[in-house]
């Protein structure tokens, strides 16, 4: 096939040719193949020349048809075909034609006669141009006879094959053309530099490249493609055979682009041509740099989109993009370009996120562990602080007071006693307007009965809280206690000798029954009392009657008065009262002269005014009666009063009944020389202070209580004072009460006879029997004179706070004392664990650190049993055993 | 320094203390001494830490406490 256009190309030209074809062709028929082409190829060469008109020119077309011959047999040879041979004489016809431009034409006639066909015919010119073209290097001819051979009907193929062919051949440099004989086309989309296969324009089609671009935008554009379509054509026969079907390929795809382009014109096809040209290699070769002048605005677009990935290394799609959007071109091209451009602003932006997301992530991960850190350290400390805290203080407060329980009685004394304070003190402020008003009755009271006064300032305090104290605890015992009292009365008044005794016990009874305001009917009755007081230091009987008025109008004042303190005036008015009673009977056991009746009265009613007032008055006492058989009396009074309160804490302290009777035993046997116990009271005192367990400082007191007891009635004041305020703190006093009852009374008695020992052993006996069967009562009356130990105690100022501290640590060592063995026996050495915690840490550790620690052993060892416990019993063993540790310790 | 024997008969008390119907084998306390002072080790080692970070010199209560928090313990 190709070689029937490829003669026909050769062999264009005139009438001449065509006839010299035609010979050629008809000898050609007949030796189609082999040397017979040749033969007719020279034929038709021969024939040409002279159909060119001159023999001359013949010979020349013959010649050059003879030069071009051996190709065309070359070309041709391969492919033969039934017109090859034709063709190539037809090629050697058209090779000595100088008149190139006609000769084509001429030569596509000549075929087409000979039977080719037109088409045929146009593209063996077409390939006969080329060949000669090739030599002749003739653009103009490249351009114009392609084109007059298409209008012949050739195939746009062997057009654009010849033209490219032709082209090449004729621009492009030495080293491209040799490599063109095999095809224009593989060298194409082979090199880059080369001329490029363009969108063919009617036809013709032409490769154009970058350096050729002046040249072929124009007529090399439509010579290459006339070249390459007419190599196309005869490149079958005439350009290689591989060639071919790239060629076909290029130029299909070339048709196909340029069916898209109908607008574009012949005259136009210059530019359309080379742009084509340059558009159909797009896709094969990169473009060339852009032809302003000739490229269409979607070639040059395409170039930019090519360029512009290639740019950007972020935008791999927009690659894709370009290459896909060629038939689309223009909007395509844009929205490529749009998406290029939106790729890179969107690029931009992921970058920048990309790189501050990067940033936090790195910032986060560098400050990862400090900020953990942090955070549980705030976290913990801010939000949950207060729950820290709060947990934390109550673990703490937990531990502190369980792990220091055993350790530390006093601590917990300590702890109680701001909370009693606090209650009181509101209590405080109601008993301390009514104790004002007690206090101008009770001066005079305390002036008899105390004569040594020291501080009367720091003991008023103290004696506020002591009757405040009292108050609190007589709350719950003070029905036991008025009953107890009274009973305890019963058995003394039977005793005593003046049956009305009896009458008034009968009256307190009634007295205590009632729940009422004492505190104005103990200040009542401390304005009376003083008047008594006054009268009993004269008389005894009036001391009776004295007493007997003091109970019943006790008794009307409680009636009166029941607001005032209510709870905490109550009992202070029933143990007032009791020990009123208790205090009376004893007086009048005792004999004593009024100032016992009138110091009772005084002192059990208004206990929180009478301990205030007391030391007051005591300071009074000593002022008003310096000179007087009772400054001894009052001094053994306040010694006694101290004793006796002294011995009263220590009762308090320990709530056993037998420790009731053993301290009565030593206060009546130790009820000697007041002036020796008074030294052992501090120490005494104190030491029932800080010390919590041991029974010493109970016999201790006890002695002093005894001494004391051995003062007169005017220490009983006090120390029934004491005694009232002191049991009000804890209810376990009750024993203590019993206690001091029966010391009180001892002493009571004892003071009344002035007698040292053979009182005190009657009284201590009395005691005894008192406190056997009436406990409570038996305290009655000694708290009465405790009292009036805490005014004179003044000078003493643990005396009057060791009274609260034992009495609140008085039950903790009872308590603890058990516990306290049985944890203190295992427990851990604390040093110990320093030891341990401090190799560990290898850090110096505050105490307070230590206490935690401690506190997280103990924890620890709990859990430790706990688990160990459901390890053994959950492998059904009693015994923990080395597998239930080894469990533990992979956990 | 530490000491070199452990206080058996004060961790058998101890144990009895807390769960006087539990019994325990031979060297049981050994290993209970042993995990107490494991115990006592990560306590001490957590202290540190916290005083460390706390940038103090010394090991205080509220760096105890943290550490108890921590171990899983307590």
């Amino acid at each position: 096939m190709l070689e029937g256009p490829v003669q026909a190309v050769l062999a264009p030209g005139e009438h001449r040719v065509h006839n010299g074809a035609r010979q050629l062709l008809g000898s050609g028929r007949i030796r189609r193949r082999g040397p017979g082409s040749v033969g007719a190829a020279s034929v038709a060469a021969g024939q040409g020349e002279p159909g060119s008109g001159s023999p001359g020119q013949r010979g020349h077309s013959q010649a050059r048809l003879h030069s071009v011959h051996p190709r065309l047999c070359h070309v041709g040879e391969p492919r033969a075909g039934p017109g090859s041979p034709l063709l190539s004489e037809a090629v050697a016809f058209a090779g000595p034609g100088t008149g190139g431009v006609e000769q084509p034409v001429l030569l596509a006639d000549l075929l087409t006669e000979l039977g080719l066909g037109q088409a045929q015919a146009a593209d063996a010119a077409l390939h006969l141009l080329h060949l000669h073209l090739q030599q002749r290097d003739d653009v103009a001819l490249l351009v114009e006879l392609p084109q007059q051979l298409l209008r012949r009907g050739a195939r746009r193929q062997r057009v654009r094959v010849v033209g490219g062919a032709s082209f090449q051949r004729t621009f492009l440099p030495y080293p491209y053309r040799h490599r063109q004989p095999p095809g224009p086309g593989p060298g194409y989309h082979r090199r880059g530099p080369q001329l490029h296969l363009h969108r063919q324009v009617d036809g013709l089609h032409v490769l154009g490249r970058a350096p050729c671009r002046g040249l072929g935008g124009g007529a090399g554009a439509l010579s290459g493609g006339g070249g390459r379509s007419g190599s196309s054509g005869g490149g079958g026969g005439g350009a290689g055979a591989a060639c071919g079907p790239r060629r076909l390929a290029l130029v299909d795809a070339a048709q196909g682009e340029d069916g898209g382009h109908p607008h574009q014109s012949r005259p136009g096809s210059g530019r359309d041509v080379a742009a084509a040209a340059r558009r159909a290699p797009l896709r094969q070769q990169p473009a060339a740099f852009p032809d302003v002048d000739n490229d269409t605005p979607r070639v040059l677009l395409r170039r930019v989109i090519r360029n512009q990935p290639q740019v950007s290394p972020l935008a791999p799609p927009v690659a894709d993009h370009k290459e896909t959007e060629d038939a689309p071109s223009e909007p395509s091209s844009r929205r490529t370009s749009s998406m290029v451009e939106l790729q890179l602003p969107d690029i931009v932006p992921e970058d920048t996120s990309i790189s501050t997301f990067r940033m936090t992530r790195s910032r986060k991960k560098l400050s990862i562990s400090q900020f953990e850190r942090a955070a549980d350290k705030r976290l913990p400390q801010n939000q949950a602080h207060s729950t820290l805290d709060s947990t934390l203080a109550r673990s703490l407060r937990m531990s502190l007071g369980s792990v220091l329980a055993p350790d530390t009685v006093e601590k917990k004394g300590l702890l109680r006693r701001p909370k009693n304070r606090k209650a009181i003190d509101i209590a405080a402020f109601e008993g301390g307007v009514e104790q004002n008003m007690q206090r101008k009755a009770q001066n005079y009271l305390v002036d008899l009965q105390t004569a040594s006064v020291i501080e009367a300032a720091t003991a008023t305090s103290d004696a506020e809280i002591m009757l405040n104290n009292t108050e609190l605890f007589v709350q719950p015992q003070s029905v036991e206690q008025n009953q107890k009292k009274l009973s305890a009365l019963e058995p003394q008044l039977s005793e005593s000798k003046t049956p009305v005794q009896r009458s008034e016990i009968s009256n307190a009874t009634q007295e205590e029954g009632k729940l009422v305001g004492r505190v104005s009917s103990v200040g009542t009755d401390e304005g009376r009392t003083r008047r008594y007081s006054e009268e009993e230091l004269i008389n005894d009987g009036e001391h009776v009657d004295n007493m007997a008025h003091v109970s019943q109008k006790t008794s009307a004042n409680q009636g009166e008065d029941e607001q005032g303190y209510s709870q905490q005036s109550e009992p202070m008015e029933q143990l007032s009262t009791s020990e009123e009673v208790a205090g009376t009977i004893n007086r009048w056991s005792s004999s004593l002269p009024s100032r016992s009746s009138s110091r009772s009265p005084v002192i059990l009613k208004p206990r929180r005014s009478f301990s205030m007032s007391l030391r007051e008055v005591v300071s009074r006492i000593i002022e008003e009666l310096d000179v007087s058989d009772k400054e001894e009396e009052m001094a053994n009074a306040v010694n006694e009063v101290e004793q006796e309160e002294i011995s009263r804490e220590a009762m308090e302290h320990h709530t056993n009944a037998g420790y009731s009777e053993h301290l009565e035993k030593k206060l009546t046997e130790k009820a000697e020389s007041q002036i020796i116990m008074s030294p052992e009271e501090e120490g005494v005192a104190e030491g029932s202070v800080k010390h919590q367990d041991s029974p010493k400082p109970e016999p201790e007191m006890a002695r002093s209580a005894r001494a004391g007891s051995l003062s007169r009635h005017s220490h009983a004041f006090s120390s029934f004072e004491k005694s009232g305020t002191k049991p009000s703190e804890e209810a376990v006093e009750q024993a203590d009460e019993l206690l001091e009852d029966g010391a009180v009374m001892g002493e009571l008695d004892g003071s009344e006879e002035e007698s040292t020992e053979d009182e005190t052993e009657m009284e201590g006996q009395e005691s005894e029997e008192g406190s056997m069967k009436t406990p409570t009562f038996v305290r009655a009356p000694a708290y009465h004179p405790l009292p009036l130990l805490s005014t004179p105690h003044s000078a003493k100022p643990a005396a009057p706070a060791s009274p609260l501290q034992p009495q609140q640590a008085k039950p903790v060592p009872k308590t603890s004392r058990k516990s306290q063995k049985k944890k203190r026996e295992p427990a851990l050495a604390s040093s110990y664990i320093k030891q341990i915690f401090r190799h560990y840490a290898k850090m110096p550790v505050t105490r307070d650190a230590y206490q935690i620690i401690e506190k997280c052993c103990e924890k620890y060892f709990k859990q430790l049993s706990d688990d160990l416990e459901a390890y053994a019993h959950h492998a059904g063993r009693k015994t923990v055993e080395m597998a239930d540790l080894e469990l533990l310790m992979r956990r | 320094g530490m000491r070199r024997s452990a206080p058996r008969g004060t961790l058998r008390g101890l144990l009895k203390s807390h769960k006087p119907q539990l019994r325990l084998a031979a060297g049981g306390d050994l290993l209970v001494h042993l995990n107490f002072l494991m115990f006592l080790h990560r306590l001490a080692e957590e202290a540190r830490t916290n005083a460390f970070e706390n940038k103090s010199k010394t090991i205080k209560p509220e760096h105890t406490i943290a550490a108890a928090k921590v171990i899983k313990h307590l």
